[in-house]
């Protein structure tokens, strides 16, 4: 399932942008969050891609397969970059427009992504832990 | 694998579906019976209940109450025999590194297809065959 970036936007504040979230705190040199953020129809195909099967969003496993597919693009972000830092175990929220409480002030960068699931938000707000090195 | 006993497994992964996934790419090459655990503390009481001990075990490296790699140093304390897989993200890749010094065999890093899940498995055991 391959999915394709838009325009980039900002916003002063993280919030989760749809109705199920995962959500991944960076801490040592990086500090911040990344927050993955989709409707729910998007997400239940999501699940159901990744499962094998349909889910109902209110078995474990839904928000279990959110917080590991968060989990997986923080992982893979982080390696990008290159900073020694340590994600925490993933968490997921079910609500659009909740704030999210997050270790940067850092503006939050939106992504948002078209794929044939539907649409998602990847939401970022890592910033340099040493103000110096930013 | 001997068709006539199966090989014990222990999947330990704070992700349910992860285990999951493991289980459904296991499955496809023989028989094989799963003890699952959702964190190091749980694995080390799984690994004591099971005294026949496991032929694979594969650790998540991030977990909550005990990570991965401690759990590797634990059970490295006092088995230095059974296969041990770390399975991580692209963002733990030097952790893995601090995996295999502590005792790890091999590592694969998620997202995985089926398929190179179960050729790093077939590595792993060809390697502790020779190795033993």
């Amino acid at each position: 399932m391959r999915a394709s970036p838009a325009d980039a936007s900002t916003a002063a504040e993280l919030r989760t942008s749809h109705d199920v979230s995962g959500i991944v705190t960076f801490s040592g040199e990086a500090v911040g969050s990344v927050v993955l953020s989709f409707p729910i129809q998007t997400a239940q195909l999501v699940v159901a891609a990744l499962t094998g099967a349909p889910v109902d969003p209110s078995h474990p496993l839904f928000a279990d397969a959110i917080g590991e597919l968060t989990n997986m693009v923080a992982g893979s972000g982080k390696s990008h970059l290159g900073v020694t830092a340590r994600i925490t175990v993933p968490s997921v929220v079910f609500g659009a427009g909740l704030p999210i409480q997050s270790p940067s002030n850092a503006p939050c960068v939106l992504i948002p992504f078209t794929a044939p699931a539907g649409e998602f938000v990847l939401e970022v707000n890592i910033m340099s832990a040493n103000p110096a090195s930013a | 694998m001997n068709k006539e006993s199966p090989m014990h497994v222990l999947l330990v992964d704070d992700s349910s579906m992860m285990r999951s996934l493991q289980k459904r790419a296991l499955t496809t090459i023989g028989d094989v019976t799963f003890a699952e655990a959702g964190d190091g503390v749980e694995a080390l009481t799984a690994i004591s209940a099971h005294p026949e001990g496991f032929q694979l075990i594969f650790v998540d490296c991030n977990m909550p109450n005990m990570d991965g790699i401690t759990l590797v140093k634990r059970i490295r304390a006092s088995d230095k025999v059974t296969p041990i897989v770390m399975v991580t993200t692209e963002g733990e890749k030097k952790r893995v590194i601090e995996a295999i010094k502590a005792g790890a065999n091999n590592y694969i890093v998620k997202p995985f297809t089926t398929e190179a899940f179960i050729e790093r498995v077939k590595l792993t055991l060809v390697l502790r065959s020779i190795a033993a």
